[in-house]
């Protein structure tokens, strides 16, 4: 992520940390593509991508949509942690 | 490149374009007729115009998902920080001519308000569009080769 691209995130973002193991699940579901899981759950292939890499912290509706999508819990698809337990 | 970037884009390469005409014809005009700012102004506000194009030049193909809440949230985004350049250039603007003027005299001139009107579309416009290119990064970084 650029500099400019984190000064505008932290304007409006929490220190939250989301993790995924969104690429991990794709890949044990029989090498699912970015574009199919986009196409299952609703969104673009963009939001995917943003979404693996921590970029994006998707909404509740949409992270169950995106387990739904892999056959997978949300608990095993996204963990929280706190950047300052 | 998704369809807000491509629109965000398009309205820079449109309000660039008509900015430099508008300083060349204004220019020429300026020393031609001795026209105020004020016309150059306004011919740049209907050559803006062409921004209105943006929806049917980048138009959604049907079924297929080209906007979702990422881009909402992007957008809304870009507009809370275009409207906040604006607001704050529109305070700093504001308070240094009162600051120069106010012993002067002088009073602003009514030419001033169609320039003040561009201005404000411009920033507002110029603000969002690069808003929108920053967040989403340039080039997709994480795509499956």
């Amino acid at each position: 992520m650029s500099k400019s691209e984190e000064k505008i995130d932290s304007c409006f973002r929490r220190n939250d940390i989301l993790k995924n193991q969104i690429r991990r699940l794709r890949f044990e579901r029989g090498e699912m593509t970015q574009q199919e899981l986009a196409d299952k759950a609703g969104v673009t292939r963009q939001t995917i991508i943003a979404i693996e890499a921590g970029k994006y912290s998707p909404s509740l509706t949409l992270a169950f949509k995106i387990a739904q999508a892999l056959g997978a819990q949300i608990e095993d698809v996204f963990q929280y942690e706190a950047e300052n337990p | 490149m998704n369809r807000l970037q491509k629109i965000a884009l398009y309205n820079i390469i449109v309000m660039v374009t008509a900015l430099t005409l508008t300083v060349v014809a204004a220019a020429i005009a300026a020393y031609l007729k001795g026209l105020s700012a004020a016309c150059p102004a306004l011919a740049m506000l209907g050559l803006l115009g062409f921004m209105g194009l943006s929806p049917i030049l980048f138009g959604g193909k049907p079924n297929k998902i080209d906007f979702d809440e990422r881009d909402t949230s992007i957008q809304i985004k870009s507009t809370t920080i275009a409207y906040s350049v604006f607001w704050f250039l529109w305070v700093v603007g504001s308070i240094i001519t009162w600051a120069i003027k106010r012993n002067s005299g002088n009073s602003i001139s009514v030419e001033v308000l169609p320039l003040m009107v561009l201005a404000g579309f411009l920033v507002v416009n110029f603000v969002q569009s690069i808003a929108i290119l920053i967040s989403y990064g340039w080039g997709d970084k994480n795509v499956e080769k």
